[in-house]
């Protein structure tokens, strides 16, 4: 309990200092949401002032930033001008669809890569490993924004999916075809993210796993004779699972960030084409709204990866790593 | 080829070694791979219940012999006859009944047992292929663990718990739980203490002396098996160049190898004197 009461106070001091950050970032940036009224002959300065005045930019960068302190104690994280209304139910509604295709999308990776890492690992320099070596390297240095671009390229080229945009949840549909015309939509998305992901992830676990084969207690274990699957499941497993576990957390933590440009490209209605657009308008709350939801799944991530560890691994539980 | 010696009867060895080579892929990519030969034609044997020492420098495939000795890694060449068998080349399925009879002790302590393990687990492991009932494994663990002069209370504990000199009693006791006929101690004492290595040594010799044990003993301190080993045997570069009975290459070292060994384990020794005369 301690040890949680004093993470989740270093979570929300990371959260306020995240928000800082955010708004002395924001000030420094040129431009304003504004800034196109004014090249309008037909809007005076005045008027503009106005409108300043009434979303309270003209006011410091201290009393703003404690309007929207006090905002988000009321669960609104400011108002967006752009669409005249909260930032809260704003990003809400587009993060529910975000969270769709990036959960779908890391169930997917995980239960493909775990497997996969160590199957890899218990074949080393095998062809198959080589040539997924040789294909990761690839996939992990090209752009993401690349990758997807090329994917949606091949699928528009020999029209391998009916594409479609706009929004998801339509009315007087049954909900069978509302599933399907869900999972359709979703195919390229989710592809590329698993394809990207993947990548990454079956490397670390095969380094993971590598490392640990590698171990005395796993060659004495195998020196007893016992079974390959015992030694796989009872010492390798969980001696490997730390920086999977760790990696799970960053996993989580880029449920909300991590699609946002695949979501941009395939027209996916998500947070990323809502944020794009806020930013090239300067609609500032709706920007640092975004942020902020990153940074608490960040947070949220890493904490729920902390937890999972504690498990995990009695070493951590007993508290023998700091002492060691 | 260097001369063998026997340690026992003439006709029987219980272990011997006859022209094992181990190489290794030390880079390149398929059809250009380059090998490193870590082992080279190695002949040597043991009588039962006695003792060899295998010195040298690192990296003089000392370990590689071990490996292949406890069928840890398959030798490219040669035989590994074990109370008469040859177990150089069998499949795996053979080898799992061979396995109990030959243990290995490993260099390190704190990482050749599971971390995650308590005492009772990572003694009780071996036993659990063998069949072995709950209530079986815990009595032959309280007995195996005070003959390693540690407490059977103890074996709650997890292993995180215990010094380093006390796993590598835990990992002698694990290695007791098979019945084996030969011990294989791949650099046993690296980073114990002086006090503990003797205790440890010590510990080693009263066990074979009770359970009439085969010792293969791996190290590059010759000063400290010469007080273990009935035999030793000297590598340089992946090949045996000089064995001989202790006493023998003690006295009368043939090779480079074997005097600078011997040189270095006297600086060591001087030194030590010198240190252990400054403090008092």
């Amino acid at each position: 309990m301690r040890y949680l009461g004093r993470t989740l106070v270093r979570a929300i001091l990371l959260l306020a200092g995240i928000s800082i950050l955010c708004f002395l970032f924001t000030e420094m940036a040129p431009g304003s949401f504004f800034d196109e009224l004014r090249l309008n002959p037909q809007v005076s300065p005045e008027t503009i002032a106005n409108l300043r005045s009434r979303y309270g930019l003209d006011q410091p960068l201290v009393v703003r930033y404690g309007r929207w302190v006090k905002s988000a104690a009321r669960a609104d994280f400011g108002y967006s001008i752009a669409y005249n209304a909260p930032v809260a139910p704003l990003l809400w509604g587009r993060a529910k669809n975000t969270l769709l295709l990036t959960a779908t999308g890391m169930l997917l990776t995980w239960l493909i890569s775990l497997p996969l890492g160590v199957w890899l690992a218990a074949r080393r320099g095998h062809m198959l490993d080589q040539a997924f070596s040789i294909a990761s390297s690839f996939v992990v240095s090209i752009p993401e924004v690349v990758i997807a671009v090329a994917l949606l390229a091949i699928v528009v080229r020999w029209r391998l999916l009916p594409l479609s945009a706009g929004p998801l949840h339509g009315e007087g549909i049954s909900l069978r075809t509302h599933v399907q015309d869900l999972a359709t939509r979703m195919l390229l998305p989710v592809t590329i993210l698993v394809f990207v992901e993947s990548a990454i992830i079956v490397r670390h676990v095969r380094a993971s796993v590598l490392e640990v084969l590698g171990t005395p207690f796993v060659q004495a274990a195998h020196s007893f004779g016992i079974c390959r699957a015992r030694v796989l499941f009872r010492h390798v497993l969980p001696a490997a699972a730390s920086p999977a576990i760790s990696l799970f957390g960053f996993s989580l933590a880029g449920l909300v960030s991590g699609s946002l440009l695949i979501e941009v490209i395939c027209g996916w209605p998500g947070l990323g084409p809502l944020i794009l657009e806020a930013t090239l308008s300067r609609d500032l709350y709706l920007v640092i709204g975004g942020i902020m939801l990153s940074a608490l799944f960040m947070v949220g991530g890493n904490l729920i990866a902390d937890l999972m560890l504690l498990a995990a691994d009695p070493r951590i539980r007993t508290g023998a790593l700091d002492a060691h | 080829m260097a001369n063998s010696v026997r340690t026992s009867e003439p006709n029987h060895p219980f272990l011997r070694v006859q022209g094992l080579s181990k190489r290794y892929l030390a880079g390149g990519r398929w059809h250009r791979r380059v090998h490193m030969a870590a082992a080279i034609e190695i002949d040597f044997e043991i009588g039962k219940g006695k003792t060899l020492a295998l010195v040298g420098a690192s990296g003089s495939g000392k370990s590689t012999v071990a490996r292949c000795v406890t069928r840890l890694e398959r030798p490219d060449a040669g035989q590994i006859w074990l109370d008469g068998r040859d177990i150089a080349q069998l499949s795996r399925r053979d080898l799992a009944l061979v396995r109990p009879g030959i243990q290995m002790i490993f260099q390190d302590a704190v990482t050749s047992i599971n971390p995650r393990f308590s005492a009772a687990e990572a003694i009780e492991e071996p036993l659990r292929i063998q069949g072995k009932n709950s209530s079986e494994r815990r009595s032959i663990a309280e007995k195996v663990i005070q003959e390693v002069a540690l407490s059977p209370a103890w074996l709650d504990r997890s292993v995180m718990q215990f010094s380093g000199g006390q796993r590598q009693r835990l990992a002698i006791a694990r290695a007791l739980t098979t019945q084996p006929k030969v011990l294989v101690l791949d650099e046993a004492f690296t980073g114990l203490d002086l006090s503990t290595q003797a205790q440890i040594a010590n510990l080693l010799l009263d066990l074979q002396a009770a359970h009439a044990l085969t010792c293969l003993v791996i190290s590059h301190d010759l000063t400290l098996v010469t007080n273990m080993a009935d035999a030793v045997a000297v590598m340089s570069h992946g090949r045996i160049v000089e064995q001989g009975s202790t006493r023998q290459i003690v006295r009368d070292p043939k090779h480079e190898e074997t005097k600078k060994l011997l040189s270095s384990a006297k600086t060591a020794e001087s030194q030590l004197a010198r240190r252990a005369g400054a403090s008092a």
